[in-house]
C-alpha cells in the first residue's frame, strides 16, 4: 500500500513537472512602419503675385484674372529646400526567420492604377507675405508672397499641376504593419529630368540640369530610426535611395 | 566534461578502489555444515533470510558458461566539438559565432559470454552517438559576420569578408565497438573489481556546412527610370558563399579498463569504471569553399564602388552585363594516418531487482581524442591542419540480465 502511494506520488510529481513548460510562444509585437521620401534641391527665392487687370483704364485694377505670376526676388538667393519630384518606389519586407523578400507595395506593378512615377515628394511650404512689383500697363501685381521655386505656388503659376504630395497615393507617409524582427527594405528612384516638368529651370539656381537629391526616412511606431544603406541620394539624374532596417 | 572533472572521477575511483582492495582478507574456512536436526522448528526462521540474500545473487554458471546482456539508454551531450562558423565583428570585442551541440537519446549495448568455471568473460560492446545541429543567424543589412571558414578570396557579398547572415549545419557521429576479455581483479565482502583488455575500433564522422549570406545587400535598385522595367532584385542578390568541410576517421587498437562494484547492500551497489584505449586510424578529409564575385567583363571582378556605380548610374545595357562568377577552392586528403586515444569512465548505482536481473543509473563520460582532422588550404598555397576531439557526457539508465 505504501509502495503504491509512493508510485502515485511520483507519477503526480512527474505530470506536474512536465506541465511546467517554460518555452512559451513569443508574443507577437506589431508596430507601424512609415515610409517618407522627400527631395532637396537648390531653389531660387521668388515673389509671386495675383495678376489683376485695369479694364477701364482708371489706374485701379478691377479684374482678378485668377492667375499667379512669379518673379525672381530682387534679393533672391538660392537655398537648399524641399522640391516636388516624382519617383518610383518599391517597399518590401523580409519576415523574421526568412531570407526572401515579401513585396509590400510598389508603383511598378503594371496591373495597378498607380503610374510608375505616381509618388511625389513634398513642396517647399515656406510662403511668406510680402514683396511688390510695379504694374506693367494695365496689369497689376497684388497680394505679394515670397516663396521659392520649390513651392506649389510657383510651380502651379507656371501651369504645371503635379498634384498633392503622396507616397504611393497616400500622404504624408506610407504606413504598414510589421512585427519585431522583420526587415524593411525601401528602394526609390527619382524621375529623369528629361520627363519631369522643368520648373527648376525657369530661374536656374545652378548650371542645368538641376541636382535634385532624394532623401528617405523611416519611422517605426512614430519614432524616426536610422536605417542601413543610402538614405541621401546623389544629385545625379535618376539617382536612387535604398535602405533597410530591422525592427527591434 | 572538463579535464578537472575527469581527474576528479579518476581520483575518486582510485581512492575508493584502493581501500577496498586493501581489505582483501583470506576467507575463513567454512566449518563443515553440521547436520541439522531433521525436525528442528528453530531452523526455519534462520533459513528464510539466507534464501532471500542468495535470491539476488547472479545465477551460477552452466556447464557451458553463461551470458549477460546489458542495454542502456542515454542522452549524451556532445562536448568539445563546437564549430566556429564565423566571427562576429563586434566593434567592441570581436567574438566567434559557434554552432553548438545538443543531445539525443542513444543506446548502448554490452553482451558478455562467461566462460565455464569462472575463467573469465568475452565481452562485446557497441556504442553509437550521433548529433545533428542547425543554426540560423541573420542581421539583414548589417554586415558583421566575418567569413572565417571560407577561403580568403572573394569572400563576402562585396569581397570584403563580411556577410549579414550565416546558416550552418553540422553532423557528428561516433561509433565504438569493443571485444574484450574480462576477468576478476579482486573480490572482498565490500567490493569486487573486474579488469578487461582487448580490441576496440572507433569510427568518427563529422561534417559541417556553412552558408554565408548577403540577405539585404542594399544595392542600388534597378528600377525605372534607369531601366524600362524593374529587374527582379534577386538577380543581383549576392550568391551565398558556401563552405563544406568533413572528416571521416576509422581506427582500431587496444584498450583496457577496470570496473569496480562497491556493495552497499545485497540489493544496492555503487558501480564505477575507467577504460582507456590507444588507436591507430586513417582519416579522409574534404574541404570546399565556393565564393563569388560580380563582373561585367567575364573574369574581371568589379570592386564594390564599380558595381554600385554601374547599378546606380549605368545604362540598361551596362546593367544587363553585370553577372556573378563562382570561384571554388577545395582540397581532399585520403587515408592519412592519425593516432587517437579513447577514455571512458562512469559512476553510478546498481540495484538488483531479482536473481540475475539488475538496473543501473550512471553518469558516463566518453572522450575520443584526435579523431578528426580538418585540412584547409591557406592563402600561401599551403594547408592548415587541425586535429579535433569529441566528448560525450550524459546520464545512462539501463538493465542487465545474467542467465
Amino acid at each position: 500500500m505504501r509502495r503504491a502511494s509512493l508510485v502515485l506520488t511520483l507519477i503526480a510529481a512527474a505530470a506536474a513537472a512536465s506541465s511546467c513548460d517554460s518555452t512559451q510562444p513569443d508574443r507577437i509585437e506589431q508596430k507601424t512602419a512609415s515610409v517618407f521620401i522627400s527631395a532637396l534641391a537648390l531653389a531660387i527665392d521668388v515673389d509671386c503675385f495675383d495678376v489683376w487687370e485695369d479694364t477701364n483704364n482708371d489706374f485701379a485694377p478691377d479684374l482678378n484674372t485668377g492667375r499667379v505670376q512669379c518673379f525672381q526676388s530682387p534679393q533672391g538667393q538660392a537655398n537648399q529646400v524641399p522640391v516636388p519630384w516624382r519617383y518610383s518606389l518599391v517597399i518590401s519586407v523580409i519576415r523574421e526567420g526568412n531570407t526572401t523578400e515579401e513585396l509590400i507595395a510598389t508603383s511598378l506593378d503594371p496591373s495597378d492604377s498607380i503610374p510608375d512615377f505616381g509618388s511625389l515628394t513634398p513642396y517647399d511650404t515656406a510662403v511668406n507675405t510680402g514683396g511688390s512689383h510695379d504694374h506693367q500697363g494695365t496689369t497689376y501685381y497684388l497680394n505679394g508672397r515670397q516663396a521659392s521655386t520649390g513651392s506649389q505656388l510657383f510651380v502651379e503659376s507656371l501651369g504645371i499641376i503635379l498634384g498633392p504630395p503622396s507616397v504611393l497615393g497616400v500622404s504624408p507617409t506610407y504606413d504598414f504593419t510589421v512585427n519585431r524582427g522583420d526587415t524593411i527594405i525601401v528602394r526609390a528612384r527619382k524621375e529623369s529630368v528629361a520627363t519631369m516638368p522643368g520648373y527648376l529651370s525657369v530661374f536656374p539656381a545652378e548650371t542645368p540640369p538641376p541636382r535634385v537629391q532624394l532623401e528617405g526616412r523611416l519611422l517605426i511606431g512614430g519614432q524616426e530610426v536610422q536605417p542601413s544603406g543610402t538614405v541621401h541620394g546623389s544629385g545625379d539624374d535618376g539617382a536612387s535611395v535604398y535602405y533597410s532596417f530591422t525592427v527591434k | 566534461m572538463s579535464l578537472k572533472h575527469w581527474w576528479l572521477a579518476l581520483v575518486c575511483g582510485v581512492a575508493l578502489a584502493l581501500p577496498a582492495a586493501a581489505q582483501v582478507e583470506p576467507e575463513p574456512e567454512q566449518p563443515p555444515p553440521a547436520p541439522a536436526p531433521p525436525e528442528a522448528p528453530a531452523a526455519e526462521p534462520e533459513k528464510a533470510p539466507a534464501k532471500k540474500a542468495t535470491s539476488l545473487e547472479d545465477p551460477p554458471l552452466h556447464r557451458w558458461g553463461g551470458w549477460t546482456i546489458s542495454g542502456a539508454a542515454w542522452s549524451p551531450e556532445l562536448l568539445g566539438a563546437d564549430e566556429e562558423v564565423a566571427v562576429v565583428n563586434d566593434p567592441e570585442i570581436p567574438h566567434p559565432l559557434m554552432l553548438g551541440t545538443g543531445s539525443h537519446i542513444r543506446e548502448s549495448w554490452r553482451v558478455a559470454y562467461h566462460l565455464p568455471k569462472g575463467i573469465g568473460s568475452v565481452v562485446f560492446g557497441y556504442d553509437s552517438m550521433e548529433d545533428e545541429e542547425r543554426a540560423e543567424n541573420a542581421l539583414p543589412g548589417v554586415f558583421v559576420f566575418v567569413e572565417s571558414r571560407a577561403f580568403p578570396a572573394f569572400r563576402g557579398a562585396f569581397d570584403d569578408d563580411l556577410a549579414d547572415g550565416v546558416s550552418s549545419g553540422a553532423r557528428r557521429k561516433t561509433r565504438e565497438m569493443r571485444i574484450e576479455f574480462a576477468g576478476r581483479a579482486f573480490e572482498t565482502k565490500l567490493a569486487r573489481g573486474t579488469w578487461s583488455a582487448g580490441y576496440r575500433s572507433v569510427d568518427h564522422n563529422r561534417a559541417v556546412e556553412i552558408h554565408y549570406l548577403g540577405i539585404v545587400p542594399n544595392l542600388p535598385p534597378v528600377i525605372p527610370p534607369q531601366v524600362p522595367n524593374p529587374i527582379d532584385p534577386a538577380v543581383f542578390a549576392p550568391q551565398p558563399d558556401i563552405v563544406r568541410e568533413k572528416s571521416d576517421f576509422s581506427g582500431s587498437g587496444i584498450g583496457g579498463g577496470l570496473d569496480v562494484e562497491f556493495i552497499l547492500h545485497p540489493r544496492v551497489s555503487v558501480i564505477s569504471g575507467l577504460s582507456v584505449g590507444v588507436l591507430r586510424g586513417k582519416v579522409d578529409t574534404q574541404y570546399t569553399s565556393r565564393a563569388s564575385f560580380y563582373a561585367s567583363t567575364p573574369g574581371v571582378p568589379l570592386t564594390r564602388e564599380e558595381l554600385f556605380d554601374i547599378l546606380e548610374n549605368g545604362t540598361g545595357d551596362e546593367v544587363a552585363l553585370v553577372h556573378q562568377e563562382s570561384v571554388l577552392h577545395a582540397i581532399r586528403t585520403t587515408s592519412e594516418s592519425l593516432p587517437a586515444q579513447t577514455f571512458d569512465a562512469y559512476a553510478g548505482v546498481q540495484v538488483s531487482i531479482f536473481r540475475g536481473f539488475k538496473a543501473f543509473a550512471t553518469l558516463r563520460e566518453a572522450y575520443y581524442q584526435n579523431v578528426a582532422l580538418y585540412v584547409v588550404p591557406n592563402a600561401s598555397k599551403g594547408n592548415d591542419r587541425t586535429k579535433h576531439s569529441a566528448g560525450y557526457e550524459g546520464y545512462q539508465l539501463g538493465v542487465s540480465w545474467r542467465f
